[in-house]
């Protein structure tokens, strides 16, 4: 068998060290967030805006008919 | 039975948001409302305020972090979402993640994989091999990331030289060496270093990975992160 490519050996670590990380961002709650968000000085009201602004457009974009 | 290219990526769009990168076109109008609303189901809003919270720890700084979710909601859309697979928070935040480290994420290897199935596939010969323009493309690109992988681990080795973390630096010897990463009773075995030690500079060396990360995108690294 070849060895590891570097590509390969790198994407492992990479998964390795964020995996633990990630978790732990999953999992805090909506209400966590928005209090830490408020703190760091987003405008939490406005990222909910954006948020359901970006749903519209998903759903009102380019598209394709079948 | 034998399905063909439209019949698998509707089977697919079924189970599953595919993502327009994997359908290979732009979502039906269908499609989009079956997004939106399974988005909506499992409170976007709320996700992204999640997902955009842990952008900020990644990144330190406000416009930044929006950016940087914007881009992860786009990947959203190209490579879909499977909610039996994964809740919509770790779904952004993995998307978040990704796009921060470029990683080549599982994604992304999934729609090579399922290129190349939908290839063998075909229902003519011709369609069953990749365009050369497309192998070319393929070459380049894996060329590009094996050159920017072997100057990460270059610099990661060199953070533990600096760092004096002889472990790490037996752990990288072994992973180049061989065909994986090595099995800890093994390297324990070959180096005589402790499997207690081997397990502690793991934890070291995924903080030697963000430490790395962060200093590449100019943010003061933190354990939070």
């Amino acid at each position: 068998m070849a060895p590891l490519s570097a590509t390969d050996l790198w994407q492992r670590l990479l998964l390795e060290a964020g995996e633990d990380a990630i978790e732990r961002a999953a999992s805090v709650s909506v209400a966590q967030a928005e209090r830490e968000l408020a703190a760091a000085g987003f405008d939490v009201a406005a990222e909910r805006r954006e948020a359901e602004r970006r749903l519209r457009a998903l759903e009102r974009g380019p598209s394709r008919r079948r | 039975m034998v399905l063909s290219f439209s019949a698998f990526t509707f089977v697919a769009a079924i189970a599953a948001i595919v993502g327009t990168e994997r359908l290979g076109r732009p979502l039906t109008d269908d499609e989009k409302q079956r997004f939106g609303r399974l988005l909506r189901e499992h409170d976007y809003p709320g996700a992204r305020l999640i997902a955009l919270r842990y952008a900020h720890q990644l990144t330190k700084a406000r416009a930044r972090a929006q950016e940087l979710m914007g881009r992860a909601d786009l990947r959203l859309v190209r490579f879909g979402w499977d909610p039996r697979e994964v809740s919509l928070p770790s779904r952004l935040v993995r998307l978040v993640w990704s796009e921060w480290t470029h990683a080549l994420g599982e994604t992304e290897k999934a729609k090579r994989a399922e290129e190349a199935f939908l290839r063998q596939h075909a229902p003519s010969p011709s369609a069953r091999a990749p365009s050369a323009e497309q192998a070319i493309t393929e070459r380049a690109a894996d060329r590009d990331a094996e050159a920017l992988a072997k100057a990460q681990l270059g610099k990661l080795r060199a953070a533990f030289e600096a760092a004096g973390d002889r472990t790490n630096l037996v752990w990288l010897d072994a992973a180049e060496a061989e065909n994986r990463a090595p099995e800890l009773p093994k390297l324990a075995a070959e180096s005589g270093i402790a499997i207690e030690e081997l397990r502690a500079a793991a934890k070291r060396r995924k903080r030697a990975v963000l430490r790395l990360l962060a200093t590449e995108r100019g943010v003061e690294w933190t354990d939070e992160a």
